[in-house]
């Protein structure tokens, strides 16, 4: 390694990602459901008692699109370009039968998160638990999951938008251990490599950034003088498994990822598997 | 004046007074030549210049031996007092006391000469007197005491904190960074300086997305390297060789040079904003924008030990003080500033005592190869008389190299040639070869000479990249990073700063360091 190279890695280093703390202005919200006006009106209703505690509902103009109003995905999408709405809000399973897809997001919400540039909120199938709400009151515990949170300032400011007062948001970031153990078993077998150091430093170097940006975060939002708790979840480990873990272990509210990737048409990475995983738990796509 | 049958062939430092056929010492001339050409061309040859010196002084000891050019006798060590005169001195034969030859002092007081020898003969290999070993010591010891104060984080720590001063402002930053290379060059060495800003300055300005700039800040920064150079006895190599076969002390040296370091500096970065258009930025929210970006920036991320931080802080600020108080702290200056240097690298070491080895892996064995070599082929040379031949030369191109002051019309020759020829080569070489002859003439302390051999072979590095060793750093970054640079860019961008510059340093040497010429 030449010297040029020593000090461009020193600075590089000491150069981080800056939390900046942006007020998601939602100014217009647009609720989806294949169920009946009436039914669409109470799912609308449901979704703003879940995000009352986190910003103030009432100056928000909410439009509804219920299951008479598009018969088809373009349909649907046409209305949604002509909305143009800030968030949307809708289920699981729309227009197709939960019970006998229950894995499946649906092609609606498929074509929702991908084909369009709006956040859309993803509720559990209304008709899952009956006539309770098969999610939680409010939004009192949520979770940013990224498999690269450092400088990615859109999922915190998201999040911390759905968070309820005095809330806590967890901000995690789960190395994948395989991939990262099979780059060392590469640099294992590359003598000019020193595979001790390589071992050491490149897995501390990958957690130490986002928790340096989790620090920005915490400064940041304490700066702004938000009411909510930050907490870091920055480990190695199986990206699935681990968070499926660390959301059932919390009794988490809210989920919000990322689902849109700009070099393909599919979801996200990560996004798919745990939209499939993670059925019960309301989510924020963005 | 006969230049080559009084001094040089004295008990000076030109040949110890033997005869050397014209046709050895053109043979000798050539391998001068040869040497000289293939330093020019060391990226063409892709050699390195211990191994390009290390061929040509193997080259010169051979040649020396077989033509009888040096001589192996004992070397007398220890108080030895020599007067020259005009003739050669006859020394006395040494006395035989019982099986050991011992050296006798010889005193011959008869108005001409005055010869002492009351030391220690020993036997050493013919080429370990020629080599200057305080000038070893000194680079040797700066480089480990540089390379193990850099691991505490200081200079990042510095730099980053330099960038944040700047608030991300491009001109702030050019005229920031500017000063940091100037100071970092004087301090450490060129190549280290323009590595540590180099480096940054790629960061900084993709962070802060003025990337079209980097080239710009590169060359001005590049060139900046050289003039800080200038500014102390132990800036840089030639300074160092210049500066010590003048007795010029490190507080003199400083005292006048930094004027001109400072005026130069000014004067350059005001250029460099010109030619390369950084502008300042204009509205509210762009420096905001700015000034969050360079804020991302963490000095203390290279820090892993605050202790160890605070210990190079303090031992560097003594070294630097130990260094310009040497001339003046007793015991100390009868040791030099090498003992300084490699004392100061010692103190530094045992922070590390466990694991040394990874330092002296990372000395710069090749600059150090290249300096015993070539002291070793100059030792030669001044045997075969080509430095004597040299002089001649020189001494009928000046018109009076023992004036007190230095006649003007030769300080301005001796500038701009020294610019010259160190903008096509390697201005070591140059400034040993000047040094040694300027001794032989008796050029006094006081004149301008030496500091035109100072200033041009400091200021001739920026005239082309491979004037000097840290132009060639900032080329190497432009190139890593994708920045076209050739050979004639380089040149018709840089000539205009070079050669405002050294019309500074002739007017400089003219009329601020010996004022009274015109």
């Amino acid at each position: 390694m030449t010297q040029i190279d020593q000090f461009e890695s020193i600075f590089r280093a000491a150069s981080k990602n800056q939390f900046e703390y942006q007020d998601w202005a939602v100014q217009k919200v647009l609720t989806i459901s294949d169920g009946s006006r009436e039914q669409t009106a109470a799912f609308e209703q449901l979704v703003q008692k879940f995000v009352s505690n986190a910003f103030e509902t009432s100056p928000i103009q909410w439009n509804s699109c219920s299951g008479d109003d598009f018969s088809s995905v373009g349909e649907l999408v046409e209305k949604v370009e002509q909305e143009r709405p800030d968030l949307i809000c809708s289920h699981r399973n729309l227009q197709i039968p939960a019970d006998e897809f229950p894995y499946s997001l649906g092609v609606y919400i498929d074509v929702l998160t991908q084909a369009t540039t709006f956040p859309v909120m993803l509720l559990p199938h209304r008709t899952r638990t009956g006539d309770g709400v098969p999610w939680h009151d409010e939004s009192k515990t949520v979770i940013a999951i990224t498999d690269h949170l450092d400088g990615d300032a859109l999922i915190v400011n998201s999040a911390i938008k759905l968070t309820s007062e005095g809330g806590t948001l967890f901000l995690t970031h789960v190395e994948d251990e395989k991939s990262y153990l099979r780059f060392m078993n590469v640099i294992d077998k590359i003598a000019e490599i020193d595979s001790e150091t390589a071992h050491e430093k490149i897995r501390r170097r990958l957690l130490l950034e986002p928790e340096n940006f989790v620090a920005s975060c915490q400064a940041e939002i304490a700066r702004a003088e938000l009411n909510l708790h930050v907490e870091p979840i920055v480990k190695m480990g199986n990206s699935l498994s681990d968070y499926r873990e660390i959301v059932d272990s919390r009794q988490v509210d809210l989920v919000v990822m990322h689902t849109r990737d700009d070099d393909q048409q599919a979801m996200h990475g990560l996004a798919y598997p745990l939209t499939i995983e993670l059925r019960e738990t309301p989510m924020l796509l963005i | 004046m006969n230049f080559g049958s009084s001094v040089f062939n004295s008990v000076g430092l030109f040949a110890h007074g033997h005869d050397v056929p014209t046709s050895i010492t053109a043979l000798f001339a050539a391998l001068l030549v040869g040497l000289i050409l293939c330093l020019a061309f060391e990226e063409k040859l892709h050699a390195k210049k211990s191994i390009i010196a290390g061929v040509f002084a193997i080259l010169s000891l051979l040649l020396g031996a077989l033509t009888g050019v040096l001589s192996f006798e004992k070397i007398l060590v220890g108080t030895t007092e020599v007067t020259p005169s005009g003739e050669a001195v006859e020394v006395a034969a040494l006395e035989q006391h019982g099986e050991q030859e011992k050296p006798v002092t010889v005193s011959r007081d008869d108005g001409e000469h005055h010869l002492f020898l009351d030391g220690e003969q020993v036997t050493m290999p013919v080429y370990i007197p020629g080599i200057d070993w305080g000038v070893i010591a000194i680079i040797l010891g700066s480089s480990l005491f540089v390379d193990v104060a850099s691991k505490s984080g200081i200079f990042s720590w510095i730099a980053i904190n330099v960038t944040k001063a700047s608030g991300g402002d491009p001109v702030r930053l050019l005229y920031f960074y500017g000063v940091m290379t100037v100071v970092f060059s004087a301090v450490l060495n060129n190549v280290t300086a323009m590595i540590i800003v180099g480096s940054l300055t790629v960061v900084s300005l993709e962070k802060l997305n003025k990337r079209d700039l980097l080239l710009g800040f590169l060359l001005v920064e590049g060139l900046l390297t050289n003039i800080g150079g200038l500014l102390t006895l132990i800036s840089s190599v030639p300074n160092i060789i210049v500066g010590t076969s003048a007795g010029i002390g490190f507080v003199d040296f400083f005292v006048k040079a930094a004027p001109y370091v400072v005026v130069a500096t000014v004067v350059t970065l005001i250029m460099g904003s010109r030619v390369f258009n950084i502008r300042g930025l204009k509205s509210r929210e762009e420096k905001e924008e700015a000034r969050r970006l360079v804020a991302g920036f963490d000095e203390n991320d290279s820090v892993d030990s605050p202790s160890f931080f605070w210990f190079s802080s303090i031992v560097l600020v003594l070294f630097i003080l130990t260094i310009a108080f040497t001339s003046v702290i007793p015991y100390v200056k009868d040791l030099g500033m090498g003992f300084v240097a490699l004392t100061f690298a010692a103190i530094m070491l045992i922070r590390f005592r466990s694991e040394v080895n990874r330092f002296y892996s990372a000395i710069d064995w090749d600059l150090l190869g290249f300096f015993m070599a070539l002291f070793a082929t100059i030792y030669v040379l001044e045997h075969a008389q080509v430095l004597g031949a040299i002089g001649s030369g020189l001494e009928s191109v000046l018109r009076n190299v023992t004036d007190e002051k230095g006649d003007w019309l030769d300080s301005i020759t001796l500038l701009v040639g020294s610019a010259g020829f160190s903008s096509v080569t390697d201005n070591i070489p140059l400034a040993a070869m000047l040094a040694k002859i300027l001794n032989a003439l008796d050029t006094p302390t006081s004149s301008t000479l030496w500091w035109s051999v100072i200033f041009g072979a400091n200021l001739g590095g920026n005239i082309t990249p491979i004037g000097s060793a840290s132009t060639l750093v900032a080329i190497t970054i432009m190139h890593k990073h994708g920045l076209k640079m050739s050979f004639g860019g380089f040149f018709k961008v840089a000539i205009l700063f070079a050669g405002i510059q050294i019309v500074l340093a002739v007017l400089y040497v003219l009329f601020v360091i010996a004022p009274g010429y015109v």
